[in-house]
């Protein structure tokens, strides 16, 4: 999974392993493997989740 | 006809010779040449007569040449025979051109034949043009072939329109009961749908203290409810191909289950 966070909102996007991401002047755009951009925010930048972000109760 | 008629005087061998009758021979002589043979070498009347002839090189006299060439000029009734013609550059009689070309001119029982045609140049017989694009017509067995279409102005084949009808379908939502399993799902995060297809979320949540569990597809958010004392609240939702969607809690809670099917 690829983890984004919206500079405005601070809400965190994530991505499948498979979505291309492009970076251009620092706006990133975001292609699904069927070859379709995605719409997504742009003021997305890169973001490491924490350890703990993952939250209980989730089903893997 | 002479030319020169007799002389007026002779004149013997012995006789005394005078000026007076050979002078006047000589004159006769000069008048009967400008008055006869004047005629042939080309006076204005050309009034010399011309017997009809058989020879070759003779001259023919107009009757002559009008009996047996007249017609050759364009007479009425045109009635000089022409033989048939061997040769591109001859003349054709009306019944070889008759027997040779008048059904190509489209008689009625048209029975002139047409080879297959072989180049685009050609003309197509009935039998040619039957077997080769009467189908395309729409006869009953329609067992012509069309290849997959590659643009919009062309035909679609049977097995393209169910491939595409296929797809559609899918595309749309084939659920085939895939549940998701990995990766794991957050509250709070934003994630989007790119599987390909239409994808149906079932999400279980354990609250507190009547906290509402929202779920947002697309920007849209819908409250999935609560519970007042507690309780598993789910939330069910549908993300189109391509979209956002995310569960949160207003309020104290966690994700029980996240299912996704597609």
């Amino acid at each position: 999974m690829q983890f984004f966070i919206d500079t405005v909102t601070n809400a965190i996007h994530a991505f499948e392993d498979d979505v291309v991401v492009k970076e251009i002047n620092g706006v990133y755009s975001f292609v699904a493997p069927s070859g379709d951009v995605l719409n997504t925010p742009t003021t997305l930048q890169p973001y490491t989740l924490p350890a703990n972000q993952l939250l209980s109760g989730v089903k893997d | 006809m002479a030319i020169i008629n007799p002389l007026t005087y002779t004149i013997a061998n012995g006789d005394p010779v005078d000026a007076t009758p050979v002078q006047a021979n000589f004159t006769q002589i000069v008048q009967d040449v400008n008055a006869n043979a004047a005629l042939v070498g080309g006076n204005a009347s050309q009034e010399f007569l011309v017997a009809p002839t058989s020879n070759p090189a003779g001259a023919v006299p107009l009757a002559q040449a009008q009996q047996q060439f007249a017609a050759l000029n364009g007479s009425s009734n045109q009635q000089f025979a022409v033989a048939n013609a061997t040769a591109t550059n001859q003349a054709v009689n009306l019944g070889q051109a008759n027997s040779l070309y008048a059904p190509v001119a489209g008689n009625a029982a048209q029975t002139f034949a047409v080879a297959d045609a072989t180049a685009s140049n050609q003309a197509v017989n009935l039998g040619q043009a039957n077997s080769l694009y009467s189908p395309v017509a729409g006869n009953a067995a329609q067992a012509f072939a069309v290849a997959n279409a590659t643009a919009s102005n062309q035909a679609v084949n049977l097995g393209q329109l169910q491939s595409a009808n296929v797809n559609s379908a899918t595309t749309a939502g084939r659920l085939t009961n895939v549940q998701v399993t990995a990766p794991s799902r957050a509250l709070g995060t934003i994630y989007y749908n790119t599987t390909g297809y239409t994808m149906w979320v079932w999400v279980v949540c354990l609250t507190s203290n009547s906290a509402h569990v929202y779920s947002v597809v697309n920007g849209y958010t819908i409250n999935n409810g609560f519970t007042p004392n507690g309780n598993t609240v789910p939330a069910f939702f549908i993300v189109p191909n391509g979209g956002s969607y995310q569960v949160y809690i207003g309020g104290s809670g966690s994700i029980q289950s996240w299912t996704e099917w597609y």
